[in-house]
């Protein structure tokens, strides 16, 4: 009991220690007596017996309480309070600065709140729409990123009288712009007459002003100078340039010397002086290069090709409607241009989309623009005059035999002989000049002229042109072609457009099937057919492009049962063929090849050759060469 | 000859990884001549209790703004802000700051008919009652544009960058 009531006692002992020890973490400790401890004997009456119990052993337990006697803990804050960043940062090149205009000129109704309203200045911005550039896809350096990133929407670059334009453009040519800007690298594809050279121009304008670029040359087709020298005066009204032309010597001071920003020069020119492009020592380089109707490069080896591909230069961008005029190798070899090395010359077709995404933009008018007019386009089937068609019958049945004759001695310029020769007496019979497709032609003429409109007529040669001018004068034709020196073709167009006795604009294909807009004709004859459907189609769009207001009619003519008639045949099988393979994006259209050329009348002669039958050479045939009755283009 | 106009449209953006600066100076076209951005700082617990209501302005104008104005190599002809608590960046520097924002009517208010174009106001800090005339002179020459759109570029290319030093 002894040890049992020391237990006891001892718990209420324990309570007070720790109390203590509490306080003497807060306080010295003080002296404090420990308490005393008396053990009582037992007193009792009580018998006391004895039972057997099976007792358990008795143990004690001792609790040790420790004593938070020690100083008391400080947690300092383990961080810093102080808040700081580090900061990076970029600086561009500095814009070009263009005085800003006069505040009374531009200053709106909503600009007297801000001198009003106090505290606040009030401001009404005009544009609610924004089209902003994006990072070209290869762009890897994150200023370059960061650059276009920061760009102003186009649409505040053309409030407030910054940059101005003859005209608003159109939504998709915003877009077209902003696809250009950023890119080093560029095919811009649009379908003709949506505003190709407008939308480089006003890209181009705004690099310049972003100090971006510095120098640039165009490269155009020799009859597009004029042209291109016109739309850089309406779209970049602020941009110096100069056409390189003249003498050896004057050209190689324009090439190395003029101070302008942007120069122009035509293929040939830059072929003729490809060896002082490439020439490091004379120090030509470009920040950009631009080449208009690229598809004058398509053939990797050529010299024009070579030459576009020896200047040096920064960026390179691409304009054509028609990227794949031939074959897809057209395409590969525009991007040996326009992103060398990007491209393999043997790339599958079906890796073409992959390779060419980000860097090529095409757009149709149908995509476009929801109120273009539509363009009709029939096949007028014209008989020729019964002398027409007795010479057409002895002609080919003579010429099939010729050919036989020539057996491995043929090549294939003997078959353009005669398939030009048929054409030319699809047109007009040689000996009496009768015309099914003139009689046609004077029927619907005489429509266009009694509703005041006006016509263009193509032909692949000049001689028909001529023809046709003596024999419709009554419609005030006028002629834009070859023959006509470049200088007097500009007021031709001009007479044209303001003439309003003049109904009728003869044109050869070579000449006036590219760069031209001509939207205030609404009829386009084609009298006699190209071999290559994207050639006919530039002709169709010099007419239906934007700015036309009404509808175009295209009237194709085609003689029944002759060569027109078999050529027209391939050409469309092969249309459909590549709409299968590559799709609607990139409308392809097409030439024909050797063994197709061949395959147009029923021979036995084949050329004696080395290679494959199958020649993958695709026929291009150039009227300059290949004069047989008529004159070339 | 007058100095030409520079732009500088400061902004602190916020995200899951925290604050973050930045500064786009333009020229009077809305042309970027410069940007900076700052690193993401993420504020504790410890700091908001601390701070408390003031650690907005301390983060915004002492920290955030007050770096990239030191760094900036541009000299700017005023500084244009998209929240209030940048205000007290004037404390810092000479230029005069607006805060320029949105007084357009909310959607609900707005209704189908009123399909204007979007209006904003500045305003300056109140202990830099100046600043307004400054602003006021400058902004003249600026009828027509929209100054709450550079902060959508500064938004767009702090993304950009966080994108690229993640990859």
């Amino acid at each position: 009991m002894t040890e049992r009531g020391h237990e006891a006692s001892a718990l209420p002992l324990a309570m007070p220690a720790i109390g203590r020890n509490l306080l003497a973490q807060a306080a010295p400790r003080a002296a404090v007596p420990p308490p005393s401890v008396r053990a009582e004997p037992l007193l009792t009456d009580a018998v006391l017996t004895s039972r057997a119990w099976p007792l358990p052993p008795l143990a004690v337990r001792v609790h040790t309480a420790r004593l938070a006697d020690e100083t008391p803990w400080v947690r300092s804050w383990g961080g810093s309070l102080n808040l700081a960043v580090q900061t990076t940062g970029w600086t561009f090149p500095t814009p070009l600065e263009v005085r800003p205009p006069a505040a009374s000129e531009t200053a709106p109704a909503a600009h007297e709140s801000v001198r009003a309203s106090s505290p606040a200045a009030s401001l009404t911005p005009k544009v609610s729409r924004r089209t902003r550039l994006a990072p070209s896809p290869d762009a890897v350096l994150l200023r370059e990123r960061l650059l276009m990133l920061l760009q102003p929407p186009l649409e505040h670059l053309f409030t407030g009288k910054r940059i101005t334009l003859p005209f608003e453009p159109f939504r998709y040519q915003l877009e077209g712009i902003a696809f250009l800007m950023p890119r080093h690298s560029a095919l811009l594809a649009d379908e003709m007459g949506l505003g190709k050279t407008m939308q480089t121009i006003v890209a181009l304008r705004l690099l310049l002003h972003a100090g971006l670029v510095r120098s640039c040359l165009i490269v155009c087709p020799k009859p597009l100078v004029p042209n291109w020298g016109r739309e850089l005066r309406a779209w970049g009204e602020d941009i110096p340039f100069e056409v390189i032309a003249g003498s050896t010597a004057h050209r190689r001071f324009l090439w190395t010397r003029a101070p302008s920003p942007v120069k122009l020069v035509n293929y040939e020119v830059l072929t003729r002086d490809q060896a002082l492009l490439a020439d490091p020592a004379a120090g030509v380089a470009f920040d950009l290069v631009i080449l208009d109707e690229a598809q004058r490069i398509k053939n990797h080896g050529s010299k024009t090709a070579q030459a576009a591909r020896a200047i040096r230069r920064q960026r390179s961008w691409a304009l054509t409607g028609t990227p794949i005029e031939n074959r897809p190798e057209d395409l590969i070899n525009l991007f040996a241009f326009i992103k060398p090395d990007h491209v393999p010359p043997e790339t599958p077709v079906k890796k073409l989309p992959d390779l060419t995404h980000g860097f090529l933009l095409r757009r149709v008018k149908e995509d476009v623009i929801a109120d273009m007019p539509p363009k009709l386009v029939r096949d007028a089937y014209v008989e020729l005059t019964p002398e027409q068609r007795a010479r057409y019958e002895l002609a080919e049945t003579e010429g099939v035999v010729h050919l036989n004759n020539l057996g491995d001695t043929i090549t294939i310029q003997h078959v353009f002989e005669l398939v030009l020769r048929l054409k030319q007496i699809c047109n007009f019979d040689p000996l009496t000049g009768q015309s099914g497709k003139l009689d046609q032609l004077q029927a619907d003429l005489a429509e266009v002229a009694a509703s005041g409109r006006k016509a263009i007529l193509f032909s692949q040669w000049v001689e028909p042109l001529e023809i046709l001018a003596g024999r419709l004068a009554e419609f005030g034709p006028l002629q834009f072609h070859g023959r006509v020196p470049s200088r007097a073709r500009p007021a031709v167009l001009e007479r044209f457009r303001d003439d309003p006795d003049c109904h009728l604009l003869l044109m050869s294909y070579g000449t006036g099937s590219v760069g031209l807009n001509l939207q205030f004709a609404n009829y386009v004859f084609l009298f006699d057919r190209w071999w290559n459907p994207a050639v006919e189609d530039q002709a169709i769009n010099r007419a239906h492009r934007i700015g036309q207001k009404d509808p175009v009619l295209v009237t194709r003519f085609v003689t029944p049962g002759t060569i027109e008639s078999r050529i027209c045949a391939v050409l469309e099988r092969k249309r459909q063929l590549f709409a299968e393979l590559i799709g609607d994006g990139v409308t392809p259209s097409l030439g024909m090849s050797e063994e197709e050329v061949f395959g147009l009348f029923d021979l036995t002669a084949r050329p004696h050759r080395q290679e494959s039958a199958t020649v993958r050479t695709q026929v291009q045939p150039r009227p300059p060469a290949v004069r047989v009755g008529g004159l070339a283009a | 000859m007058e100095a030409a106009l520079h732009l500088g449209f400061l902004a602190v953006v916020h995200d899951p990884q925290g604050y973050q600066g930045g500064l786009l100076v333009t020229n009077g076209w809305g042309r970027p001549l410069e940007f900076r951005l700052t690193t993401p700082l993420q504020p504790t617990r410890v700091h908001q209790i601390l701070y408390g209501a003031t650690l907005r302005p301390h983060l915004f104008a002492d920290v955030l703004g007050k770096a990239l104005l030191d760094k900036a190599a541009t000299p700017l002809s005023l500084i244009l802000v998209n929240a209030a608590e940048l205000l007290e960046l004037r404390r810092h520097t000479a230029w005069p700051v607006g805060w320029v924002q949105s007084t357009a009517p909310t959607p609900e208010a707005q209704g189908p008919a009123a399909d204007g174009p979007e209006r904003f106001s500045v305003e300056v800090h109140a202990a830099f009652p100046d600043d307004r005339h400054a602003l006021a002179r400058h902004l003249e020459s600026l009828a027509g544009s929209d100054l709450l759109e550079p902060f959508d570029r500064i938004r767009e290319a702090l993304t950009e960058a966080r994108k690229r030093t993640a990859a």
